[in-house]
């Protein structure tokens, strides 16, 4: 149609109008986006392990920063890499989930590769350590192949599956394991209950929406939110509805945290809901600006959210009553849960960092460490801290 | 950057969304399979869109019959440019044309398009950071769209979000409906420098799309794909189906191609503005707009061969 035979001054005009818009599309229409990750970390010992945004397992010194070791996942060439879940740490290993689907392994002292195991579908939730099995969620958005969608139980020691679990959903969320029984949710609207000893379902619940966020299990109670904006609160034993929360007003994407009777619940309306953990009752809500897609923790009697809101994205620390008490602000999205060890906690920003911030006694947060990933685009020397 | 996100922030609020949520909608509609989601979709949009690609199509068809007097008002006035434009655009106002008209309804379907593209990029979650981007752009107020989220990106042979992995067959696809879009949309021409730009875009934009496809989720491929052929009906009732029909008739296609070379190099006497004007008064105006515009292509170009082999 833009072609047609019409003036000079005009079809230049077109041609123009033409090229203008290509370059439109392809500014605008990025293609695939490619993953990147968000992996949280995990602090054992004297050491954090975490993933980074360039598919490496990375264990640090946690006072320090200093690097034990580093190891780029062996990804193939044109394989998506990038880690989302906690690395999970064993007596002598540390499994990482890869978002190509594989489980590795490696030597907690100095990073060997000791096993790696091919699984069906992606991993987006971390791996978690139950006794000599480690048991880890896959699946593909928007996948409904049920062969992609399983629940693995892995040995630790030789990375053989022991057993498996099919889902009719993808399952993202991290499981978490007690009392011999695997919770989990899934993209397939479903909360599981699985045997940790054989595989085999020992109940579901199926709500409104899709569940990405792992679940808290405390005082007999599952405790999770869904995609339907809905926080639930289901029997342990049984999988029957205790109680529902339906204020928020978008999904919740973390899990929640529960300590001291009270459920701690992030929401991507960037909303944190305090809840009474036996009635569901709202106790306080902290508003922040943007939204809250990792786990909050609780260090030195304060509760610290991380806020995911571009160049304002900052830690929060809250008191106990939803009071905020400091802030400091980290200048690029934090998407990942909070890990604490004694009066620090660290987390991955998008910057390609990972940072270390002490809370000190009166609660204000001052930058401890700064590890900076990306080896081509390092910090500058003379870069003031974050708080 | 205040500015340029306030800007976003309206791009997203006005087209982005509302493009998002009604795709998702037709999505819980439509068997939860995306692909005919987005063959819905691209339908209503084109829909939408039928009176301005209407009224561009006759816009073009209107200035297509005024280049034999162009080019008439160019030789006459070949040491005068001024004069030739003023002739020219008196030319436009007696025959109600606006040089510019075709190109107002593609200013005004850009962002539709562009917008399109990145709605259906953004609905389709290939990972976790488009599927957290997603949770923004879905309406609160709209419990239908975040029940039926993740969506599942499985039509056919493709996974909607990733690129076709054949990957041959949707950027063929693609490049073909949009060459033959624009062959149907291409009318001969008697300028031999227009003429050149037309082959060059003949070719160019099936080159351009048919490699972008290679690269993008195969989701827009379909919505390429569906909107060229959409945009080849609506065309071909507006403007007439001999582009299409001359793919399949090549003895007609050889006597089009020498009727557009012989008006190339022979001047049509068509008469001047001046002799439009004595005309028109002679009438009383009824029939001012009857010239070229009204008569069939086929019975133009009769009465130019007619006209050539007298000489």
């Amino acid at each position: 149609m833009t072609n047609a035979i019409i003036g000079r001054g005009s079809s230049k005009a077109v041609l123009f109008i033409l090229i203008l818009a290509a370059v439109a599309v392809l500014v605008s229409c990025n293609a695939v986006r490619r993953p990147e990750g968000w992996s949280a970390g995990t602090v054992s010992e004297d050491t954090l392990f975490i993933g980074t945004m360039q598919g490496e397992a990375l264990a640090v010194a946690k006072d320090t920063g200093d690097t034990v070791w580093r190891r780029e996942l062996p990804t193939e060439e044109d394989a998506d890499m990038g880690i989302y879940g906690s690395l999970a740490v064993a007596d002598d290993v540390v499994l990482v989930g890869g978002y190509d689907g594989v489980l590795y392994a490696y030597n907690k002292i100095d990073g060997s590769p000791v096993w790696q195991e091919r699984l069906a579908g992606r991993i987006v939730g971390g791996p978690f350590v139950a006794g000599d099995l480690a048991i880890v969620g896959t699946g593909a958005a928007g996948s409904s192949d049920r062969s992609e969608n399983v629940l693995y139980a892995v040995n630790i020691i030789e990375g053989d599956p022991v057993w498996e679990y099919n889902g009719s959903g993808p399952i993202w969320s991290s499981p978490v394991v007690v009392d011999g029984v695997a919770y989990f949710g899934s993209l397939d609207h479903r909360v599981y209950a699985v045997n940790v000893s054989d595989g085999s379902e020992k109940w579901s619940y199926r709500l409104g929406g899709a569940v990405a966020s792992g679940v808290a299990v405390y005082d007999g109670l599952v405790i999770f939110g869904g995609f339907d904006s809905n926080l639930y609160a289901l029997d342990a034993d049984t999988g029957n509805l205790k109680w529902k929360f339906p204020d928020a007003e978008r999904w919740y994407w973390a899990a929640p945290l529960a300590q001291d009777g009270v459920v701690y619940a992030p929401s991507l309306d960037g909303v944190l809901y305090a809840l009474d953990a036996d009635t569901g009752d709202l106790r306080w809500r902290y508003t922040s600006e943007g939204q809250l897609v990792g786990a909050p923790a609780i260090i030195n009697d304060l509760i610290a959210v991380p806020v995911a809101d571009g160049g304002n994205s900052r830690i929060v620390l809250l008191e106990k009553n939803g009071t905020e008490q400091a802030a400091c602000r980290i200048g690029a999205d934090i998407r990942t849960s909070l890990a604490v060890s004694g009066d620090l906690i660290y987390f991955a920003a998008t910057d390609h960092t990972i940072m270390a911030l002490r809370i000190k006694p009166n609660g204000n947060p001052d930058e401890e460490w700064v590890y900076k990933t990306d080896e081509d685009d390092p910090h500058p020397r003379d870069r003031a801290k974050a708080c | 950057m205040e500015f340029l996100q306030v800007i976003i922030d309206v791009w997203n609020l006005v087209i982005i969304q509302p493009m998002i949520n009604g795709l998702v909608l037709l999505y819980s509609w439509s068997f939860l399979n995306f692909g005919i989601a987005i063959i819905a979709f691209t339908l209503l949009v084109r829909l939408a869109l039928v009176p301005l690609t209407v009224k561009q199509s006759r816009q073009i068809k209107a200035m297509t019959a005024l280049q034999p007097m162009m080019k008439d008002i160019q030789e006459r006035n070949k040491n005068d440019r001024q004069k030739a434009s003023r002739e020219t655009m008196q030319l436009y106002k007696e025959h109600g044309v606006n040089p510019l008209g075709c190109l107002g309804p593609m200013f005004i379907q850009f962002p539709i398009w562009i917008g399109l593209y990145q709605a259906i990029i953004q609905t389709v979650p290939s990972n976790p950071e488009s599927l957290v981007g997603l949770s923004k752009h879905l309406y609160v107020w709209l419990p239908s769209v975040h029940s039926v989220i993740p969506i599942n990106s499985n039509f056919l042979w493709m996974d909607l979000a990733l690129p076709d992995p054949t990957p041959f067959v949707m950027p063929v696809l693609v490049g073909v409906s949009m060459w033959v879009m624009q062959k149907m949309t291409t009318m001969p021409t008697a300028d031999e420098r227009q003429a050149s730009t037309n082959r060059m875009m003949l070719w160019m934009m099936p080159v351009m799309f048919g490699f972008f496809t290679l690269n993008f989720p195969s989701g827009l491929a379909v919505y390429w794909v569906v909107s060229n052929v959409v945009g080849m009906v609506i065309q071909g009732f507006v403007t007439g189906w001999e582009p299409i029909l001359n793919l399949f008739k090549f003895r007609r296609g050889e006597e089009d191609a020498e009727a557009v070379a012989a008006t190339s190099l022979v001047p049509a006497p068509v008469p001047s503005v001046e002799e439009t004007n004595d005309a028109r008064n002679r009438d009383g105006g009824q029939n001012s707009r009857r010239s070229n515009r009204n008569r069939s292509k086929g019975a133009r170009r009769r009465t130019q061969r007619r006209r050539n082999r007298r000489r």
